[in-house]
């Protein structure tokens, strides 16, 4: 699968993933930088960032250790993790 | 003493220490409906938030006595519920302050039955996936029963979201087709409960805000307080058990934050109460607001009742519960009726290092958390890094004093340094 193609299947699971934490910026997912942080982007919290990796994580089947959520910060990191099945 | 069946006033409840009035935007039940303590019986609309509302009592729904839309004050009868007094328990319900309220007396209703609401987290469900209209939960909801395309509606909610009254006022501007006449949708929509020029829920929680802290400010006469507090095994013991957790279980500082303050409170009950008449009252039980910001401005807050009494992974539970229903604008009555004894906010995340907040009123204090960093710290005689985080405490000094704070924040700090005593 090439990137721009991973990079699309990760914005559609991360529209669902926010659209129950940030519904404002859903909108905003398809088009943001995939090098940009959005959690910082968005103003979201560590709740905020829990709750969109269960979503992520329910959406994919790709398992999230909690020591990596926290290095997931943009589209590109989610998109290597996702494809890597977890052990990116 | 034989039971005898009695008529019992269901009141518009207090959904929080600065709500005065809310309008039902959604009945759940209908006459002949039997209802039972801990229901939602209707969705109310308050300047912060649209929340769901329970029942304290169990019984048969005998009478709906104010329409949907329709702006009431807290205190007004909302409900007649036919339910069996036994001669002891049949209360008056939450107080309009927000106090807690006794027990209902059983019931035994003749053959109705409960319209429940959708299922428990339908209001959490997703929103709009790109390309879409931006809109609230429960627009989508009475956009969806009303056969409207939210295309067509103006939003008013932020960030141009629609948010229900903007599909009511659709409705009521437009000719109404005869399947939502037929939905109590009352004439009167647009007024009074809803004049167009009212100002948008945002302005109103403002306004709500700006009163409460402005009363803050010029009534309580606060000391600040703040000590830095180890976290590096907090935050250790945080990712062990993580380890083994799914995302959906797992625990955040946060958490233990408002379960260090919850014991300390417990422990310091000087800080656990309220000022009223010139006197300080202690609350009988901890109850933690936490203040939770609002996407887009503003905050709400939410009580973890008896916060002192609940463990690490409740308290998480609770802090998720609670967050996702600010977050969706919808909540449970049960996190908004109670009234809190004393509030945490935590600013951490926002990137603030130390927060000196004002006291919700009446409470007599406010604790702060700031963002964890890495400091070099000396331990045992030696420089080493640690994680580190700023432990703050507003207090109201006609109710205690700096050294009766300091011994509280020290409390919090001793349970934080050592989490295997959260």
């Amino acid at each position: 699968m090439n990137q721009p193609s991973v990079h699309t299947d990760v914005r559609t699971h991360l529209c669902d993933a926010m659209s129950v934490v940030a519904p404002d910026v859903v909108d905003e997912i398809a088009t943001i930088d995939a090098g940009l942080d959005f959690f910082e982007e968005f103003g979201l919290d560590s709740m905020d960032r829990l709750t969109i990796m269960e979503r992520l994580v329910a959406s994919t089947g790709v398992a999230i250790p909690d020591d990596v959520a926290v290095r997931l910060n943009t589209i590109e990191q989610l998109a290597a993790h996702l494809t890597a099945g977890g052990s990116g | 003493m034989a039971a005898t069946t009695v008529v019992v006033e269901y009141a518009m409840p207090s959904l929080g220490a600065d709500m005065d009035e809310g309008s039902v935007v959604e009945w759940r039940v209908g006459v002949g409906d039997r209802v039972a303590r801990g229901d939602v019986v209707a969705r109310v609309e308050t300047e912060k938030s649209d929340i769901d509302i329970e029942i304290w009592l169990d019984g048969v729904v005998s009478e709906v006595l104010v329409t949907e839309r329709r702006v009431v004050p807290v205190g007004t009868p909302l409900l007649l519920i036919e339910t069996v007094d036994d001669g002891s328990t049949v209360g008056p319900g939450p107080a309009p302050t927000g106090e807690r309220g006794s027990g209902p007396a059983a019931v035994e209703p003749a053959g109705s039955t409960l319209r429940r609401p959708d299922s428990g987290d339908a209001h959490m469900g997703a929103l709009a996936p790109a390309g879409t209209v931006l809109a609230s939960p429960l627009a989508r909801s009475v956009a969806a029963e009303r056969g409207i395309d939210l295309a067509t509606v103006a939003g008013s909610g932020p960030n141009g979201a629609v948010v229900s009254a903007d599909i009511l006022n659709d409705v009521a501007s437009t000719d109404v087709p005869t399947d939502v006449a037929s939905t109590d949708v009352p004439t009167d929509v647009a007024s009074p409960g809803l004049p167009t020029d009212a100002p948008s829920r945002d302005d109103r929680m403002r306004r709500a805000i700006a009163a409460r802290m402005s009363r803050s400010n010029t009534d309580i006469p606060h000391y600040f307080l703040d000590q830095a507090v180890d976290v590096t095994a907090l935050l250790a013991e945080l990712a062990a058990r993580n380890e083994s957790l799914e995302p959906a279980d797992r625990l955040i500082p946060a958490a233990a934050f408002l379960r260090a303050t919850a014991l300390a409170a417990a422990r310091h009950r000087e800080l656990n109460g309220h000022w009223v008449d010139d006197a300080f009252r202690r609350a009988d039980a901890v109850d933690v607001g936490v203040a939770v910001s609002i996407r887009g401005g503003g905050l709400m807050t939410p009580v973890i009742a008896g916060a002192d009494g609940i463990d690490l992974a409740s308290t998480m539970s609770q802090l998720r519960t609670m967050t996702a229903g600010v977050r969706t604008g919808v909540l449970r009555s049960g996190a908004t009726d109670v009234r809190s004894s004393i509030t945490v906010t935590m600013l951490g995340d926002r990137g603030a290092d130390l927060v000196h907040g004002l006291i919700s009123p009446p409470e007599v204090a406010l604790v702060g958390f700031g963002r964890i960093v890495e400091r070099p710290w000396v331990v045992d005689g030696a420089v080493s890094v640690r994680s580190i985080v700023h432990a703050s405490l507003s207090a109201d000094h006609r109710a205690t004093d700096g050294a009766t704070g300091s011994r509280f924040l020290a409390s919090i700090a001793r349970l934080l340094e050592h989490p295997e005593e959260l």
